[in-house]
């Protein structure tokens, strides 16, 4: 792995790095099926979801033991919801719909919801259950979920050097049991270095490594590697600023969506990228297979450059992409020379987090940066509505992840609604709405759709299965298989 | 000492507040709420004037606390107490193989100037000066790793065996102290190709600066007066004229071991080595301000120290120099 963080706490990590431990020592009540956006109980073996949508209650399935050999109990649940709730931290943005847990019987919890919700089991997955230890005493002020973890996931962390490895080994008492060709241990070393990465897995001492993009796929291949391809949702966008500088106008938002090199792009992605034709990606909630795919046109850009009033061009923009992040910098690269041919010049700055955070702050304007950042969006949920929210909710607006500043009041109404639609195909209806008055309104260039994504494992590797909810770089050990285990 | 350490925490503490960003959002994430921001903003006393930040921060300092990180929500002063070992073992073991390697050869060349065994050490010694660090490392792992699996090619210890009890962070040193010669290998082995790397990288100013003023030395007229006395050549080299040549060349020495120090972030990166520059990038990437004011603090002790030492020596080396 490339990276290591060293706060394990359920109720503060949302980072790749903590979900490596999460979705393998914590469970949550509800879960995806590994590779779908299907549903599945987990630790709760069913529920019942009041007819108004704001009352959950979930019957926890019986003989489940935490890794220190405790049984899972209902105060267990409500302990850890209420705690995720009380740390103020971004997991408790999954349950700010939560207005009382309540336990109801030693395997019975209730929920009860602030208003309604059809969405609220895609909400849950993302909150792990945990606690103290039996016979652990904590000192007040002492987070023990830093560097503890006590879950009922297949794994348990039986070894933690900062900065060096992490060593998982299997819960023996896992309510799901252990199929042949399981893994018995994994061990997690850091290794920042990309190259000494690729010479640790050539020379079989790993069996698996992080994958950024460093090279293609294929070059890992020729050299003996065995690379997994499995469909991905994630989206590349640049976010264009709707409320200043020149992209304020949505003429000249059309203008730079029009003349996106979408087909270069690509290459930056050694070709594991389609053009999108819209935000929401093919097997996602919300996907509309009919709207058009979007190309280079130069012609229609001209146009919608003339409509923003620069007929002829000659205006300069601003444009910030995240320090260090390569495809970024290609993307931006890419704009520039495609502008250019609209004789519009972009100024692009290579800027850390706090600068663009500050030009966030100070978007609005004629002095507005034109575009602030691109952002490689990845759902962890199924619940396209909260995923769309993010990006384009007005309640967000400024605010992460809406960097474009957007607010319409029709794609909030049409959100809210399909938040509170139990009909699938109805909330599919108001998706695909809200999703193609976004796209009408060109609030940020979808440049790709970053699919399907690679995983990189040594021949050992028999079976993996990648969870397009996960971030990449976040396997789930127990849907592994090698040879000799 | 004290006076500059005090310069130091002012422009540290300059320099955070400069920073564009919050640092209660950075601790709470992307996505937590506004409201949720701006109550740790308070909590933080991030919404207080200037001065009644600094004078807190201060107040901190003075009984050693640094604060909590962000990224590892451990107390800071733990977490550089539990990587700085890591980092001190390989400067050591560096500056060790550094001195050891340079200073002979900056005699040898010195002796000989002008001759065919002069140009090649400065040769290559430059050739390894040029290469950027990050390089020569990868190209150490390619051929003593993957070509002729002679050692290890990343981490400090093999993950299979336990690691010796702790007592100073030092995995060698600890292993010697538990009487481990097995344990004591394999953190050698560990440290080989790192340390390589860096000696690589500063070889060529050891070499030249012990050559330049060795050769400086040699010139001088009491090294004259000795040779006319008819002491033999070994005597005038060792005991005058590199005796009163060291004093530049611990000087050098002095600030490259600060170096290595500060400097430490590239080979802990190429190398997987789990030490102070490791942290203080992992601290940088999620503007740790804690973190990052914790190290910056730390590495400019360490150099006033150097500096202190170093000054220490140049009185056992020069009996001229004393101390009031």
């Amino acid at each position: 792995m490339a990276n290591y963080l060293g706060n394990w706490d359920p109720a503060e990590g949302v980072t790749s790095p903590h979900y490596r431990v999460f979705v393998n020592a914590y469970e949550a009540l509800v879960g995806y099926r590994l590779g779908t956006l299907e549903l599945e109980p987990v630790l709760a073996e069913r529920w019942e979801v009041s007819r108004d949508l704001k009352t959950y209650t979930f019957f926890l399935r019986s003989g489940v033991k935490f890794h220190d050999g405790s049984t899972l109990t209902a105060s267990d649940v409500k302990n850890s919801l209420d705690r995720i709730i009380a740390e103020k931290k971004t997991p408790a943005s999954y349950l700010t719909s939560v207005a009382r847990v309540s336990v109801i019987g030693p395997r019975t919890v209730r929920v009860q919801l602030k208003g309604p919700s059809a969405t609220f089991l895609d909400a849950v997955t993302r909150a792990y259950v945990h606690k103290v230890p039996s016979g652990v005493k904590v000192a007040s002020g002492q987070n023990w979920f830093v560097k503890g973890v006590n879950g009922t996931g297949p794994y348990k962390l039986v070894e933690d050097v900062p900065e060096d490895h992490m060593v998982f080994e299997r819960h023996r008492a896992y309510w799901r049991g252990w199929p042949d060709g399981a893994l018995d241990r994994v061990v997690l070393r850091v290794v920042p270095e990309v190259a000494t990465r690729r010479i640790l897995l050539e020379r079989g001492e790993v069996d698996g490594i992080d994958y950024i993009f460093e090279e293609a796929p294929s070059v890992y291949q020729q050299r003996g590697a065995k690379v997994f391809l499995a469909p991905g949702l994630r989206t590349y966008v640049m976010n264009m600023n709707n409320v200043g500088g020149r992209t304020a106008n949505i003429n000249f938002r059309k203008a730079i969506t029009f003349a996106f090199p979408y087909e270069k792009l690509r290459s930056v992605f050694y070709q594991l990228a389609q053009t999108p034709n819209g935000f929401l990606p093919p097997g996602y909630p919300g996907y509309d297979a009919s709207l058009p795919t979007f190309r280079q046109d130069f012609a229609k850009a001209k146009e919608a450059l003339a409509k923003a009033g620069y007929p002829n061009g000659g205006v300069t923009i601003k444009m910030m992409f995240f320090r260090g992040e390569e495809q970024g910098r290609r993307m931006a690269l890419l704009l520039q020379e495609a502008l250019k041919q609209l004789n519009v010049n972009v100024e692009i700055t290579e800027a850390a987090f706090p600068a663009i955070l500050k030009a966030l702050n100070e978007a609005k304007g004629e002095n507005g940066v034109e575009i602030i950042a691109h952002l490689l969006m990845s759902p962890l949920t199924a619940d396209a509505s909260s995923y769309l929210r993010l990006l384009f909710g007005s309640v967000n607006a400024g605010q992460p992840y809406n960097w474009s500043l957007y607010s319409n009041p029709e794609v909030d109404r049409l959100l809210d609604r399909a938040e509170i639609t139990a009909d699938r195909a109805a909330r599919e209806k108001l998706l695909k709405q809200a999703h193609a008055r976004i796209l009408r309104d060109y609030v940020l260039v979808y440049t790709a759709w970053v699919t399907p994504v690679a995983n990189i494992f040594s021949q050992r590797v028999t079976r993996f299965t990648y969870h397009p909810l996960e971030y990449s770089g976040v396997p789930y050990f127990y849907g592994i298989r090698v040879k000799n285990p | 000492m004290i006076m500059v350490l005090w310069a130091i925490t002012v422009v540290v503490f300059l320099l955070w507040k400069l920073v564009p960003g919050d640092p209660a959002r950075t601790l709470l994430g992307l996505e937590a709420s506004q409201q949720h921001v701006e109550t740790l903003r308070k909590e933080m006393s991030l919404d207080q004037p200037f001065y009644v930040q600094y004078y807190s921060y201060v107040k901190r300092l003075w009984r050693l606390d640094l604060g909590n990180s962000y990224r590892t929500r451990q107390p800071v002063s733990e977490d550089i107490a539990r990587f700085f070992p890591a980092t001190l073992e390989l400067a050591l073991a560096t500056m060790l193989a550094y001195v050891m390697l340079s200073v002979p050869l900056g005699i040898l060349i010195a002796v000989h100037k002008g001759r065919p065994v002069d140009v090649l050490v400065r040769s290559v010694a430059t050739l390894g000066a040029g290469a950027p660090v990050f390089w020569s490392g990868i190209l150490l792992q390619m051929l003593f790793f993957y070509r002729l699996g002679w050692l290890p090619i990343a981490g400090r210890f093999d993950l299979g065996l336990p690691e010796p009890h702790r007592v100073t962070g030092m995995l060698t040193l600890d292993s010697l102290l538990a009487r481990d010669m097995n344990a004591f290998w394999v953190a050698t082995k560990y440290m080989v190709l790192p340390v390589l790397a860096s000696v690589v990288s500063y070889l060529a100013v050891g070499v030249k600066v012990t050559r330049v003023m060795l050769i400086e030395t040699l010139e001088r007229d009491f090294i004259r007066t000795a040779r006319a006395k008819g002491l033999r050549e070994r005597v005038v080299l060792y005991k005058h004229a590199l005796r009163n040549a060291m004093i530049p060349i611990v000087t050098a020495f002095g600030v490259q071991f600060g170096y290595l120090l500060g400097g430490a972030v590239v080979i802990e990166t190429v190398f997987a080595w789990p030490g102070l520059g490791r942290y203080a990038v992992g601290s940088i990437t999620s503007l740790d301000i804690p973190a990052i004011l914790g190290v910056t603090l730390v590495i400019s002790l360490i150099f006033l120290v150097m500096n202190f030492l170093v000054d220490v020596l140049y009185a056992s080396l020069d009996p001229r120099i004393r101390f009031e």
